[in-house]
């Protein structure tokens, strides 16, 4: 099984604006399917925080096709992790299927991604996930993934893809 | 008959024989020899220096490496965290609801 994993705890301190496409760009994750669709994915909190504030941890995980996408909190209120499995498939005419599903990754499996005892002390949180979606290349998906209870602060996931074949 | 020369002497001739002998002079590397110069610099006194620790006091400190080791390796601590950072109250969200935003969007 081939395994490419990424995670990063991602603090907004210490995170480059000069490196921000996208205002509030919080931290970024990439890679390529074997079957040569590209997707890029930006973490960006909307509207853009200060310095200083922090978000928990985000990443990525790549087996079996698919790209499993996690993200975890540590507190406030409790310790809780979600996310999404994403698959990417190119289609003749040129476009892309992009799936997302529930995260399929088993605790013991993201454990081990972060080497540590961690998720199982997490709560999940399984988000309803939306039907395939067919996007062309060079389109970007994008929805949010933590959202403040007034709805006015967001963390967004944007989804660039491209086909390299 | 041969005659026997005797080169036994008497308790009082050796007295005065060893009242005339003088000690030769100790050569000069006879004292480095059992006496070496000992280094005075502080580097080499720092690392020649040591310590004594009781057995018991080393033991427990051992105990004690392996303890926070151990606790360590189970325990994940959280990132620093401005506990009332913006993102604090921020909870996953229920639906994934996606948008696509075409590359002339995107790009803007």
């Amino acid at each position: 099984m081939r395994t490419i994993s990424v995670i990063s705890l991602a603090i907004l301190g210490v995170v480059s604006l000069s490196a921000a496409d996208r205002p509030g760009k919080i931290v970024s994750h990439g890679m390529t399917f074997e079957n040569g669709v590209e997707v890029h994915i930006d973490v960006v909190a909307e509207p853009p925080v200060k310095p200083n504030s922090s978000i928990q941890g985000t990443g990525i995980n790549y087996s079996d096709g698919k790209l499993h996408r996690y993200i975890w909190k540590w507190k406030d209120p409790e310790k809780i992790y979600f996310g999404y499995d994403l698959t990417a498939e190119p289609l003749p005419d040129g476009t892309i299927r992009v799936s997302i599903d529930p995260l399929s990754l088993s605790v013991d499996e993201l454990d081990k991604l972060a080497g540590a005892k961690m998720f199982s002390s997490f709560r999940p949180v399984i988000p309803r996930c939306p039907y395939p979606q067919i996007v062309k290349d060079g389109d970007t998906i994008a929805f949010d993934i933590l959202v403040s209870p007034d709805g006015k602060q967001k963390i967004v996931d944007y989804l660039d893809f491209s086909r390299k074949y | 008959m041969e005659e026997q020369h005797s080169f036994e002497m008497t308790d009082d001739e050796l007295n005065a024989l060893l009242d005339r002998w003088q000690a030769p002079v100790a050569p000069a590397s006879l004292r480095k020899a059992v006496f070496p110069e000992k280094s005075h610099t502080a580097w080499r006194r720092f690392w020649a220096a040591s310590i004594h620790v009781p057995v018991p006091a080393v033991a427990f400190i051992v105990l004690a490496l392996l303890v926070w080791a151990a606790l360590r390796s189970t325990t994940v601590e959280p990132p620093v965290n401005a506990s009332r950072s913006t993102f604090g109250n921020l909870m996953p969200v229920r639906e994934l609801k996606v948008r696509i935003l075409e590359r002339s969007h995107a790009n803007n």
